[in-house]
């Protein structure tokens, strides 16, 4: 059964003073496209890459990456 | 757009404007001319060349929009995790793709023999061509070549088309 992933990266972009896309891109080593269908959840990111990306917001992985399961 | 899915479309254009070119010409042949005479010669130079030019041509095309897009036309994106997934993914579908096209080939050799030894009037419509060859037989090796480069045609075309609509539908 697949887990939907969703993420919270718009708002910490946002929070981040509207960090562009494309500069998280470079700073994770993915590409814009990736960033932009991990945003609309179009993409579960790889293990390696959701740490990366939450490394980059200086957050736990959780804080970024949830399950839509309800706790 | 993604610049590999840039890459995708162009490459599909490509690949299905010379197989179109290839078979519109090879297909329509006299049934009994030889495939490999100086005439398809002449012809597989003419359509190699193109194939070359395209293969520039496209490349410059690009590294164009890729400019028109904002980006750095030297700097090649490299492809990340996502890029390789939808590789994989598109890889796999050509495999079956081709799997299956050459187990249909190989299936169509005992059916065309099989046809040959009913016997049937062939009406005059009927023009003897390297398609009715391949469709009614006797299949010899050029003519079963035909079919395999068919196969491996439609793997391709089903790659790039995968590739696609993973980048489109997401993935």
């Amino acid at each position: 059964m697949a887990t939907e992933v969703r993420n919270h990266i718009r708002r910490l972009r946002f929070e981040r003073g509207e960090l562009t896309q494309q500069q998280l891109a470079d700073a994770v080593g993915a590409t814009r496209q990736t960033i932009i269908a991990i945003e609309a959840g179009h993409y579960a990111p790889s293990l390696e890459l959701a740490f990366r990306i939450a490394r980059a917001f200086d957050k736990g992985i959780e804080e970024v990456f949830s399950d839509g399961s309800p706790r | 757009m993604s610049q590999q899915e840039r890459v995708s479309w162009v490459s599909l254009v490509v690949i299905a404007f010379i197989s179109v070119w290839y078979f519109a010409y090879v297909l329509s042949l006299p049934g009994d001319s030889h495939l490999f005479g100086p005439g398809m010669a002449v012809f597989a130079l003419n359509l190699i060349i193109t194939a070359i030019f395209a293969g520039i041509a496209s490349e410059v095309i690009l590294r164009w929009v890729q400019k028109r897009a904002g980006g750095d036309p030297r700097r090649r994106e490299r492809p990340d995790e996502r890029d390789r997934f939808i590789a994989l993914r598109a890889g796999r579908n050509a495999y079956v793709v081709l799997f299956a096209s050459v187990a249909i080939v190989l299936g169509l050799i005992p059916m065309i023999q099989f046809m040959r030894s009913i016997p049937m009037r062939a009406g005059p419509a009927l023009r003897d061509t390297v398609l009715m060859r391949m469709l009614a037989g006797p299949l010899d090796p050029p003519l079963l070549a035909q079919w395999l480069l068919l196969a491996l045609v439609l793997a391709d075309v089903c790659k790039y088309v995968t590739r696609i609509v993973s980048y489109r539908r997401g993935y």
